[in-house]
């Protein structure tokens, strides 16, 4: 039985990695149906990591970044979680809005519209990813609102990371990119589950230690 | 700006003297808790994470510097042993925001009040006086300690540096 983060195995994490591949393909296609034009998005990169060391990864403490938080809940639950250091954020929203990527709109500029589409990346992010979850396992996932904030990354991390890594210290780690163009983009994605639920899911994937 | 010689990352605290300068970055719901004896000048930081380590099973494997009611006990002890009187001790805590005003049924939503609760409680079990505290709203904070003057600084995006 799976007691933490810590016992997930290599079958786990390459199960985890193809739901994301799967997830990625449903983003993509979410992507340009808003936009009419072609998104890549590449084949993420799943680890189980040091809380620390994910961090370190994204950036540093200090650094701005957009972080969208999406909760699900259902027959498992949980928090995704997205960080984009605040370029790539800035980018990501002149390409969701037909902007020139060479002048995006500074995040102190931001109105409701950027707002808005931040929210729209990790709303499509989170559902695809959760949708097929929930495709491959029969389990039954809802998800929330998006919420934001744009701060400094320890900050924006602090509370999901209370949540749910208060027994262990392991988090599971998602790194992706998106392109359009010559443009790319990093996505860095942390799903946030309680014990239950990655036992749930586990179980129901056939893979169960 | 103070150059800091100590960093002090999530859940994990640092105790020194004069003319020491001890930071910890991007405080979100956790708290800093920065202890200070005026006369030795001695003190110490600590960035804690969570109220309570009772959720823990087994108490073996706690995370002792990740709880208030763990890490402050501590961090205490150590500042004495470095020649602080905890008569003297006086207390500035920062932190406990509430970053994404998530609703809902969740805890987490209101992880920093409980934090900065539990600290409060902590400190005043100990009989140490808090003399000064940013808490709470929905930004992050730095929280750099000047050990030569128990100056406490704190820096958020977009803001003025503050000082208490």
């Amino acid at each position: 039985m799976l007691q933490s983060y810590e016992d997930l195995n290599d079958v786990h994490v390459d199960a985890l990695s193809e739901i994301g591949n799967i997830g990625v393909g449903n983003a993509a296609t979410a992507f340009g149906m808003m936009l009419g034009e072609n998104i890549n998005l590449s084949t993420p990169h799943v680890s189980i990591d040091d809380y620390h060391k994910v961090i370190d990864s994204i950036g540093g403490m200090e650094d701005i970044v957009a972080a969208v938080i999406v909760d699900y809940f259902g027959d498992i639950s949980g928090s995704m979680v997205f960080a984009f250091p605040i370029k790539d954020a800035q980018g990501i929203i002149a390409m969701l809005m037909g902007q020139d990527p060479d002048n995006t709109t500074d995040f102190h500029e931001f109105g409701e519209l950027q707002i808005s589409a931040i929210k729209e990346i990790g709303n499509i992010l989170a559902s695809s990813y959760l949708g097929s979850i929930a495709q491959m396992t029969g389990l039954l996932i809802d998800i929330s609102i998006p919420y934001v904030s744009i701060d400094m990354l320890g900050a924006v991390m602090a509370s999901p990371l209370a949540e749910y890594a208060a027994t262990q210290n392991k988090v599971l780690f998602i790194e992706g990119s998106i392109s359009t163009g010559s443009r790319d983009y990093a996505t860095h994605m942390i799903m946030f589950s309680d014990m239950e639920s990655l036992q749930a899911l586990i179980k129901r994937l056939g893979i169960e230690a | 700006m103070i150059k800091p010689d100590h960093v002090i990352g999530i859940s994990d605290y640092k105790v020194s003297k004069a003319p020491s300068k001890l930071v910890t970055y991007a405080l979100g719901s956790c708290v800093g808790i920065a202890l200070y004896d005026d006369l030795t000048r001695v003190g110490g930081l600590a960035h804690i994470m969570l109220p309570d380590s009772s959720i823990m099973l087994d108490q073996k494997k706690v995370d002792r510097m990740k709880f208030a009611d763990t890490a402050i006990p501590d961090l205490i002890r150590e500042v004495r042993m470095n020649g602080a009187n905890v008569a003297r001790l006086k207390a500035k805590i920062v932190g406990g925001a509430n970053l994404f005003q998530r609703s809902g049924t969740s805890s987490v939503s209101n992880i920093g009040d409980r934090n900065v609760e539990m600290v409060k409680n902590l400190l005043a079990t100990q009989g140490i006086e808090l003399i000064a505290e940013d808490t709470g709203k929905n930004f992050g904070r730095t929280l750099y300690f000047d050990l030569a003057t128990g100056d406490v600084l704190i820096k958020s995006l977009d803001k003025d540096m503050k000082s208490i």
